[in-house]
């Protein structure tokens, strides 16, 4: 009996072809628009997060308690060596870096401006996670003898500083006592991070410990965790090892990031919504009108003995063999837009320097995630289903006897 | 209009072991105060005068850094304009808070007539803030400073200095574009469909009039007039609705409890969202939504006119 | 079949009472080929529905093979008359979106006939109404005639014990209203199945074995 009902609703399409395939568009059209959108937004958090891990946080990050609030070289860690130890014993880790910062002032002849000084090794930052990717001018190289900075991208712009300008970074040392530093600029990074581009510069790690007058400590320690399900245990382990240090995710010092990605979840769900409910008055429409149309038709069927049912199958199937073909086809072009967004990107240029205050690059790449085709496909069943409720009470008050009154010729 | 000379500079401030980087700003506390919400920002101890020596005015978040109260000294060491290194010890003399985190973690002011003394920048100013009742009337005040000023000098509205404020607003715009695009897209559709029924569901007295004599020419005529009524009462309909909904908002704006707390790094002070009743984007919205309307009914007017005659007249 | 003190009033105790039919007592018997008569209005098309079960009397009860038809549910009364009744109507009788032979097929469908069977059936059906080489078309491509003799195909494709047909020929010119009678009673009398019509068509009246004449809701004659 339902394959009678599934022939009808397949001739019934057929039969109004237009229709059929406006339906089919809009669906299509707007549920490729919104994987897309949802896929750009998943993409720019997940650049974000990204940055952040790479040239910053790692999975994980040490800090001695206290020093994130006070910023104090009070609060450093001391016993490296320990740590190193325990760290190269891990497998879970597959890299890690010690950084020393200090904040203070940094200076050109012209102007001076706020900055954090952060000794670094380069070869480490680059096999923690690429650092050298994030270079945009120069060279990755503090010069011989370790003479040479590379800064933020941001803060040599305020400080009207280029390549090979002097800067002189005031701070105080662990001592208590001001003291300065001068280095030349040899390259500039910039990594879509606001906190490096607008206030690092980077000297080795050497050069930082003699400045500070401080050898054997770090202010911060960052880890690398590839496998993402062991990232939690490895925390335990660290604070279980070292009870006086702060062992933090990434998440906990990004809370924002994550934050952020909420959101998105909630902008998707609701243009989702949004859009899907005005679709649904799309499928509404054609469907309460092909029931009207053919209410002659459906009261002889039902005169002749059709059961009632076979009648409204029919109906749904007509809504969901169009929902279905706009689900297949705007799976399809969504999913090609996504692969092509994930692998060639799409230019903002015209929006680059607002893009960077969000920490983006002009060109955002897209996420591809299969649960985007599960929702979508969620989404699309519900707005069928919504859309054939009002005309199958309609279908419910055709009589059979309709077919035979005057009125209804 | 309103004018200020300013004089700004970085400096270091410490007190005992403690030392912050923070801005220094020299400001003519009086004109200042009819210029921006320095003065009302005070939560404790006093705002700054204009005969003030050696008075600075903190932040409440760069207080909180240095661990100073109002009345407790505190030194600055910057460097001054002949480049040579700039020290002196201030006391607090009031506490601000504006709000916003990064200016509250990062400023302090002192009286310019005092500050041109240690940093030889009298007579100098770094710019001048100028402020217009309409935002309309800067633009233009811009251009004709920028013909008038000595080349050293630059003249920049709002929108130039806070650019990545403004370019941050134009991303916002940006994927406001596209969520509205979608919208649009999926709104014309659903226009296209109804409208494409309707015209359907009137074949046969269309093909009738056929008959009687009228042309395809006509019928375009007469169901694209029939449209342009209908979108003109709906789409001011939904004007005046929508206006009516956004002006209530405005007055009584969304709260969301606990927004001002997450987003404090932002700035976002308040827990209430502001929504602007905008005639502006009212119009455009209602008037693109009209358009949309129009152009939604040409391909079933076309596919209409497709059919013969006869067609239309049997069509069932 | 028979209908006891059969009463229909539309709106009764309202001041639009119409009273369609008065106490009608009538029998059928088996392969019948009767007509029901009489002026517009008299109640023709009521007394139908409600031996189709379309509409339920005011009063009285329909036995049918000793089976009381007033006294099952609208869906039982759906499931009757989709294995043991046929309808006929004036016109529109097709389902547009299936071909000549779907619509002859469909009820056989619905009752789960083997698909050898429907088609045998179909094509012995279009044989004898001449419809062979329409059997493909759709019902907009054919003229009213041959949609209403696809419509007595479909009535009787399935073998019911009954068919109703309320006024098939109105629409049709004296000719095919003529081949029309011409087919059906042909295949009354092969089938044995027992046909009652509404119809005030001489040519109708002319095939009939039986003529009831109503009047104003009441049998005045029956012959
Ligand atoms: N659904 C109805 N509602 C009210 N009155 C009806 C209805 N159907 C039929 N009638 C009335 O019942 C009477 C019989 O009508 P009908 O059976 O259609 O006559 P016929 O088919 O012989 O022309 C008429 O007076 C008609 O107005
Ligand atoms: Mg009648």
């Amino acid at each position: 009996m339902y394959k009678i009902a599934g022939q009808l609703a397949w001739k019934s399409l057929m039969r109004r072809k237009t229709r059929t395939w406006m339906v089919i568009t809009m669906i299509a059209m707007s549920l490729s628009g919104l994987l897309l959108l949802q896929g750009i937004y998943d993409g720019m958090v997940s650049h974000m997060i990204n940055t952040a891990i790479r040239s910053d946080s790692g999975e994980i990050s040490l800090y001695a308690s206290k020093y994130r609030l006070e910023k104090n070289l009070d609060y450093r860690i001391g016993n490296l060596e320990d740590i190193k130890k325990y760290l190269d014993k891990q497998n879970m880790i597959d890299a890690y870096v010690i950084r020393l910062a200090q904040e203070g002032l940094a200076a050109t002849a012209h102007k001076s401006l706020g900055a954090i000084l952060k000794g670094i090794s380069l070869e480490d930052e680059r096999r923690f996670g690429n650092f050298d990717t994030f270079l945009s001018q120069g060279e990755y190289s503090f010069g011989d003898k370790d003479r040479e900075a590379l800064v933020g991208f941001k803060l040599a712009e305020k400080l009207k500083a280029t390549l090979g300008s002097r800067l002189i970074f005031t701070a105080q040392d662990a001592n208590g006592e001001i003291n300065a530093i001068a280095f030349r600029i040899k390259g500039i990074v910039k990594t879509g991070g606001l906190a490096i581009d607008e206030g690092s510069i980077f000297i080795s790690m050497e050069k930082m410990a003699e400045f500070l007058s401080l050898s054997g400590a770090a202010t911060q320690i960052a880890l690398r965790i590839k496998n993402e399900s062991k990232i939690k245990n490895v925390q335990n382990a660290l604070q279980r090892e070292f009870e006086s240090i702060d062992v933090l995710r990434w998440d906990e010092l990004y809370p924002l990031l994550i934050q952020m990605r909420e959101m998105m979840d909630v902008f998707n769900m609701v243009s989702y919504m949004i859009v899907f409910t005005i679709a649904a008055l799309g499928i509404f429409g054609v469907i309460l009108v092909s029931i009207l149309e053919r209410v002659r038709e459906f009261s002889i069927m039902l005169a002749i003995g059709t059961p009632y049912q076979n009648i409204r199958h029919q109906i749904v199937t007509e809504a969901f063999i169009m929902s279905l073909f706009g689900y297949v086809l705007g799976a399809f072009s969504g999913g090609i837009l996504l692969l092509y967004t994930a692998s060639s990107g799409i230019d903002f240029r015209y929006f680059e320097a607002g893009l960077e205050s969000f920490g983006l690059n002009a060109v955002l790449y897209a996420d591809i995630r299969g649960y985007y085709f599960l929702q979508a496909f969620g989404a699309v069943f519900f707005a069928t289903l919504l859309s054939v409720l009002w005309p199958l009470r309609v279908l419910k008050k055709i009589k059979p006897i309709e077919a035979i009154q005057g009125k209804m010729l | 209009m309103e004018f200020s000379p300013r004089f700004e500079t970085y400096v270091l401030l410490s007190k005992k072991d403690k030392t912050v980087g923070s801005m220094l700003g020299g400001i003519i506390p009086s004109k200042e105060s009819s210029l921006s919400h320095l003065k009302h920002a005070l939560i404790k101890g006093a705002y700054l005068e204009g005969n003030d020596t050696r008075a600075i005015y903190l932040g409440s978040d760069l207080a909180k850094r240095l661990d100073v109260d109002v009345g407790e000294e505190i030194a600055m060491i910057g460097s001054s304009l002949d480049y040579s290194t700039a020290a002196d010890l201030f006391t607090v003399k009031g506490i601000f808070r504006t709000g916003l985190f990064e200016f509250d973690s990062t400023s302090a002011f002192a009286n310019k007539a005092y500050l041109d003394n240690i940093m030889m920048s009298k007579n100098k100013a770094s710019y001048f803030t100028l402020s217009f009742l309409d935002n309309q009337a800067a633009a233009k005040y811009v251009n004709a400073l920028k013909d008038k000023l000595p080349r050293t000098c630059e003249a920049l509205s709002w929108q130039m200095l806070l650019s990545t404020l403004v370019q941050a607003m134009q991303v916002d715009s940006l994927f406001g574009y596209i969520s509205i695009s979608i919208f649009f897209l999926v709104i014309f559709f659903v226009i296209m469909i109804f409208s494409y029924v309707s015209i359907y569901a009137r074949t046969r007295q269309i093909g009738l009039l056929r008959a009687l004599g009228f042309t395809p020419k006509d019928i375009r005529i007469l169901l694209f007039n029939e449209m342009l009524i209908i979108a003109f009462f709906s789409v001011t309909l939904g004007g005046i609705i929508g206006a009516a909904v956004t002006y209530y908002f405005e007055i009584h704006p969304l709260v969301v409890s606990g927004l001002a707390e997450t987003y404090k790094d932002y700035g976002i002070i308040s827990d209430a969202l502001p929504t602007r009743f905008d005639l502006f984007t009212i119009s455009w919205n209602a008037l693109s939504i009209f358009i949309l309307n129009l152009t939604s009914i040409l391909y079933p007017i076309y596919k209409i006119n497709q059919l013969s005659v006869t067609e239309a007249m049997r069509h069932v | 079949m028979k209908l006891i003190h059969i009463s229909k009033t539309f709106f009764p105790g309202s001041s639009k009472e119409v009273k369609a039919l008065t106490d009608i007592n009538l029998t059928f018997e088996k392969g019948e080929f009767t007509t029901l008569s009489g002026e517009s209005g008299s109640g023709k098309t009521t007394l139908l529905n409600i031996i189709g079960g379309l509409e339920r009397p005011t009063e009285g009860k329909i036995f049918f093979d000793g089976l009381e038809l007033t006294a099952l549910s609208d869906e039982q009364m759906a499931d009757f008359r989709l294995h043991h009744m046929g309808f006929i109507f004036q016109a529109y009788n097709l389902i547009s979106v299936l071909t000549v032979r779907e619509n002859i097929g469909f009820i056989m469908k619905l009752l789960d006939y083997r698909e050898d069977e429907i088609n045998n059936r179909i094509n012995e059906l279009a044989s004898v109404l001449q419809i062979e080489n329409i059997l493909d078309n759709l019902p907009g491509q054919i003229s009213g005639g041959q949609q209403q003799r696809v419509a007595v195909a479909r009535a009787v494709a399935s073998k019911p014990k009954l068919i109703l047909a309320d006024e098939p020929t109105a629409n049709l010119d004296s000719k095919n209203s003529q081949r029309l009678m011409e087919m059906l009673r042909a295949l009354n009398e092969k089938e044995q199945v027992t046909v009652i019509f509404a119809s005030h068509d001489k040519y109708v009246l002319a095939e009939s074995k039986r003529t009831i004449v109503l009047d104003d809701g009441a049998v005045i004659e029956d012959r």
